[in-house]
């Protein structure tokens, strides 16, 4: 008897630390935003109007185990998103006899990125940099044209099979091409339902005067999914608006022009060290002149100062008590290592000079155009080459000491 | 202590010591030596979250579990592989678990052991209904537990082959010798041992919609646990290394704790290394550059992650070991009465 209440508290206890009620994998509303929007615009949502959003949501998006695709008649949603392989990603983790997976979200990505892929999973807090909040629908290594641009699913596809060195985003080059793709609908997804989460809370803290005001109580209508949808065509611009971008990212790719003749060579290299420490492209300013990244700089990536105001910093705690991170300073990359995150391959190198990093302080070059006159300043496609040729003299030059004249050897001699 | 000689059943002669048979003790040896692959093959289907690559139990996709085609089975998906090898790996501790249940039934004179070697087959059998239950309710969090209790059975194995072996039968009882604190030391690391085992589980098993906190709760926990159980078991390594602990079958195994305790610290950095990638404070370090892309469910991941685990599980085997025949050397009290109805040896 003794034995057996002994053997019951101690399971009892395990099941405690393990976390009862952790079985539920739900979709967390985002708390932090709206928090943000609260206070900026000094009003504040009832507890039914926040449950509201999370029912349109759920009536749209369907929850972390059913996802659904919202229906619209202006966007061909089901071009965007493939339902099928989102039912792959999404759910508990399986699979069948002939090695199909599901769950390969759940499998490979959520420990850190999150259920909800806010970035907050159980290991979120452990990762430098942290894990990608898809929410925004902000991404950093891209090949499309505009910050604000999304990723086409090539360049998500391409960041899975290659993951991000010097970070804890491994490469999982060793997924079957079917999980890779539905990796690739399914953050799709969660970037879009965040994205859309975002714009009912900024049009609830806009819209909701009084605490009874509601967008559409969906509950009410639940036996009737046709009243449903159009109790809520008023707010399916939303999902347009959001949805749009994604469609047409593929239309907004920029190619990387192909790599001239001489594009390493020693005088390719110190053209390019004059523009990394010149006032035009103005890499040093971040990254020092011997590109060892030292300079002091103290800056925050977008996610974070979405929450955190530098000038402000006891404000953040509202945030932390909500789940946000403990916000990070943004470090600039030493070229040195040669880690470069979104590639280093150089047409890589050549889009996130183009490009910049999204959200963060790594700018996009200034470039001109073709028929702009001899006196601007701004970089052709052929300094950009210059630059990537630098940038990869400096990552293998490792310690040495780089003077500014002749950097010398050619990189393709080496 | 008296000892008779004596022929045994098997025609060899062998030196029977108070009722002591082999066969006891080489079945245990067979179950324990079984069970360490089916910690690592169970540790691999935690690591490459296969645990639910066969949808039904005891059933395997329909099949009896012993009749489903091996060619789909060795040529199939690697998932179904690690699942099914586990599954059958299991059955097959299952029945070696009832053979020593028989054998100890009729070999073994002490009654003490009879219930011993009724726990371990209680224990395997609730154990492959937790792994089935687990399956058959898609709940990880009984796959934690399922995880929890395979060392703890690995380790029961181990104190089974001890009480079995000849070795134990040759203790005097000692009771004067009594030393507390290193019967304390002992027990400590077999207690620190498997609480790293379960900490390890939680965060093998975290859920996916766990908190920040509880993971950190629990990577802290554990890092303080590797701590106390470094400390603890160098020391009592030392003791066996240096002291005058029974024979010199102590200090190898003071050396042989030593050993595993240190591979398994250097296994859980390299498993952390090679998951989360290099620790924050680290992180802005040339160190960074060694291993500075993961591959998600590679080789060298894989193993060291498997590797941790069932070092832990080894580490603990080798604690239970140690810890029995301290206990063993320093008082005879397990050994109470040989069993009278069963005192004469066959021959």
């Amino acid at each position: 008897m003794r034995r057996a209440i002994e053997f019951g508290v101690g399971l009892t206890l395990l099941l405690m630390l393990g976390g009862c009620g952790m079985s539920r994998y739900d979709f967390e509303p985002n708390r932090v935003y709206l928090r943000s929007q609260e206070n900026i615009t000094r009003v504040e949502l009832s507890p039914v109007q926040q449950q509201d959003i999370q029912d349109i949501l759920e009536f749209w998006f369907g929850t972390a185990d059913e996802p659904r695709i919202p229906s619209l008649v202006d966007i061909p949603m089901d071009d965007l998103l493939d339902l099928e392989l989102l039912h792959a990603a999404a759910g508990p983790v399986g699979s069948e006899e002939d090695g199909t997976n599901f769950g390969v979200y759940r499998r490979n990505c959520a420990v850190c990125h999150g259920i909800t892929g806010d970035g907050i999973g159980p290991a979120g807090a452990f990762l430098n940099p942290y894990a990608r909040d898809f929410r925004r629908g902000l991404f950093k290594y891209t090949s499309t044209l505009g910050p604000m641009t999304p990723p086409t699913d090539q360049d998500l596809r391409l960041l899975l099979e290659r993951g991000m060195p010097g970070t804890s985003m491994p490469s999982y080059r060793l997924l079957a091409d079917r999980d890779l793709d539905a990796l690739v609908q399914y953050v799709k997804y969660l970037a879009i339902r965040g994205s859309v989460e975002r714009a009912l809370i900024v049009e609830s803290v806009d819209e909701l005067i009084d605490a009874e005001d509601r967008l559409v109580d969906v509950a009410f209508d639940q036996d009737s999914p046709e009243r449903i949808a159009k109790a809520l065509t008023e707010l399916t611009p939303l999902i347009s608006f959001v949805a749009r971008p994604w469609l047409e990212a593929s239309s907004r790719v920029v190619e990387v022009p192909p790599r001239p003749a001489d594009w390493d060579s020693p005088e390719a290299i110190d053209r390019g060290r004059a523009l990394f420490v010149g006032q035009v492209a103005n890499c040093a300013t971040c990254h020092g002149n011997d590109g060892r990244g030292d300079v002091e700089t103290v800056d925050y990536d977008d996610w974070t100062k979405e929450y955190f105001d530098p000038q402000n910093p006891r404000r953040v705690r509202e945030y932390l008590a909500l789940g946000a991170l403990k916000p990070r300073e943004i470090v600039t990359r030493n070229l040195r290592w040669g880690i470069f995150q979104g590639g280093s391959e150089p047409e890589d190198l050549y889009q996130r000079i183009y490009h910049g990093i999204p959200g963060t302080p790594m700018p996009a070059a200034p470039m001109k155009d073709a028929d702009a006159p001899a006196t601007d300043l701004r970089l052709v496609s052929d300094d950009l080459w210059d630059l990537v040729a630098y940038v990869l003299f400096l990552s293998k030059s490792g310690d040495a000491v780089v003077d500014g004249s002749g950097a010398s050897e050619s990189l393709s001699g080496e | 202590m008296n000892e008779k000689a004596s022929r045994s059943t098997t025609g060899k002669d062998e030196v029977l010591l108070d009722g002591y048979r082999p066969w006891p003790h080489r079945w245990a040896l067979l179950v324990a030596w079984t069970t360490f692959p089916l910690i690592w093959v169970g540790g691999l289907v935690t690591t490459y979250d296969a645990g639910m690559a066969v949808p039904d139990w005891p059933g395997t996709f329909g099949y009896n579990l012993f009749l489903y085609p091996w060619q789909t089975w060795l040529f199939g998906p690697w998932d179904l592989f690690l699942e099914h090898k586990h599954r059958l790996l299991a059955s097959l501790v299952g029945f070696l678990t009832i053979g020593l249940v028989i054998v100890v039934y009729r070999q073994d004179q002490r009654r003490w052991m009879r219930p011993l070697a009724v726990w371990a087959l209680v224990a395997v059998i609730a154990q492959g209904g937790l792994g089935g239950a687990r399956v058959l309710l898609v709940e990880r969090q009984l796959a934690m537990l399922h995880g929890s209790i395979g060392p703890g059975f690995f380790a029961y194995c181990v104190a089974l082959c001890v009480v079995t072996s000849r070795w134990w039968h040759q203790q005097k009882a000692t009771p004067g010798d009594a030393n507390g604190f290193q019967r304390v030391s002992v027990l400590a690391v077999v207690v620190l041992a498997y609480i790293q085992l379960v900490l390890g589980a939680l965060l093998r098993h975290v859920p996916e919609a766990a908190s920040t906190m509880y993971f950190e709760v629990a990577v802290w926990s554990h890092l303080i646990g590797a701590g106390l159980l470094l400390g603890t078991a160098s020391f009592v390594a030392i003791l066996m290394i240096r002291g005058p602990v029974g024979d010199a079958s102590f200090r190898w195994l003071g050396w042989v704790l030593l050993l595993l305790v240190g591979a398994q610290i250097a296994f859980g950095c390299a498993t952390w290394v090679m998951k989360y990638h290099w620790p924050t404070f680290v992180v802005q370090t040339p160190i960074t550059r060694i291993y500075a892309l993961i591959e998600a469910q590679g080789m060298l991941q894989s193993v060291i992650a498997t590797a941790h685990a069932a070092n832990g599980s080894l580490l603990l085997g080798v604690a239970v070991l140690l810890a029995v025949r301290v206990l063993r050397v320093y008082r005879g009290s397990l050994d109470p009465k040989p069993l009278a109805a069963v005192a004469a040896p066959a021959g």
